[in-house]
């Protein structure tokens, strides 16, 4: 239950609300507003140069390119004789189908 | 030149007018959105989204209310959006706090003091504005917009888009939830 100190005391806190005066911003805020405003229109080209130069995206970049061309070289060195069948397979096809008169006169290299 | 003139005006982007509008409507936006998130940093910022939001989507008023009670609602709602992503932050560094990471801690903010109060009454405003803060949302709203804001219930019922039984019973409500928060706050602050 209240006591009568304790219910003047809140009463006394909530008239608070009858004298509150309304705040204003700081001045010149349309000038903050304006800057702004200006800040975020800026060239696309030039927001998406500061986000992939972030050190974070950066160096995320390179570190993915590397790991791309690692695998790309190890995969390339597992598979060499395949490659070079298929290439010689197509080599003799060709050298077959030669079908243009330049081809025919000039077989040996 | 009248509000519709300077409206009309701002669907062309035209500066001149935007400027009016903001000189206008400053002080009511920026202590409506400070009664909400009581602090004056966050506050000059919410404003500053307020009014880019205006700037931005006029073209979607059409008059079907007032011009105030529009910059009411967007001002009401990117603060609401401000208190949502603050929450999430707070949680956030939290969980990273349990994990280890480095990350420091977002603490309570210390004692608002409302810059409308007189400084012999600094105190017990804190507490009050405190205790306004611990309201449900809607309670919350509807009791700045009614005491820091001075808005009639019809006005807030229409920012609010409820009835005006509907906000005469928010505020009885969240008069009555203020005074228990006081109760406790007093009763273990002695």
């Amino acid at each position: 239950m209240q006591s009568k100190v304790e219910s003047s005391r809140i009463e006394n806190t909530l008239s608070i609300l009858d004298k509150v005066q309304r705040a204003t911003p700081q001045p010149f805020f349309y000038t903050r507003l304006a800057a702004r405003m200006n800040k975020s229109q800026q060239n696309i080209w030039e927001l998406f140069s500061a986000y992939i130069t972030r050190p974070s995206i950066a160096f995320s970049g390179i570190f993915l390119i590397v790991i791309i061309n690692i695998m790309a070289a190890w995969l390339n060195l597992k598979t060499p004789v395949i490659a070079e069948e298929s290439e010689a397979a197509v080599t003799e096809e060709y050298t077959q189908l030669a079908t243009n008169f330049y081809d025919f006169e000039n077989i040996k290299p | 030149m009248t509000e519709w003139e300077l409206i009309e005006l701002l669907k062309l982007k035209d500066n001149g007018a935007f400027k009016i509008i903001v000189d206008t409507w400053q002080d009511m936006v920026y202590n409506t959105v400070l009664g909400i998130l009581q602090n004056e940093e966050d506050a000059e910022d919410v404003s500053q989204e307020v009014f880019i939001q205006v700037y931005e989507s006029i073209k979607s008023f059409k008059g079907d209310s007032k011009f105030s009670t529009w910059i009411y609602r967007i001002a009401v709602s990117k603060s609401l959006d401000h208190l949502r992503k603050k929450k999430r932050k707070k949680r956030f560094a939290f969980i990273q706090s349990l994990f280890g990471k480095d990350e420091e801690l977002i603490h309570d903010p210390p004692d608002f003091f409302h810059p409308g109060i007189v400084l012999e009454n600094k105190e017990n405003a804190a507490v009050l504005f405190k205790a306004i803060a611990a309201l449900p949302q809607n309670q919350n709203i509807a009791f700045v917009l009614n005491k820091v804001e001075g808005l009639t219930y019809q006005q807030i019922s229409e920012v609010m888009e409820l009835s005006e039984s509907a906000v005469d019973s928010l505020l009885q409500r969240g008069k009555k939830k203020l005074i228990e928060n006081l109760e406790n706050y007093y009763r273990y602050n002695k």
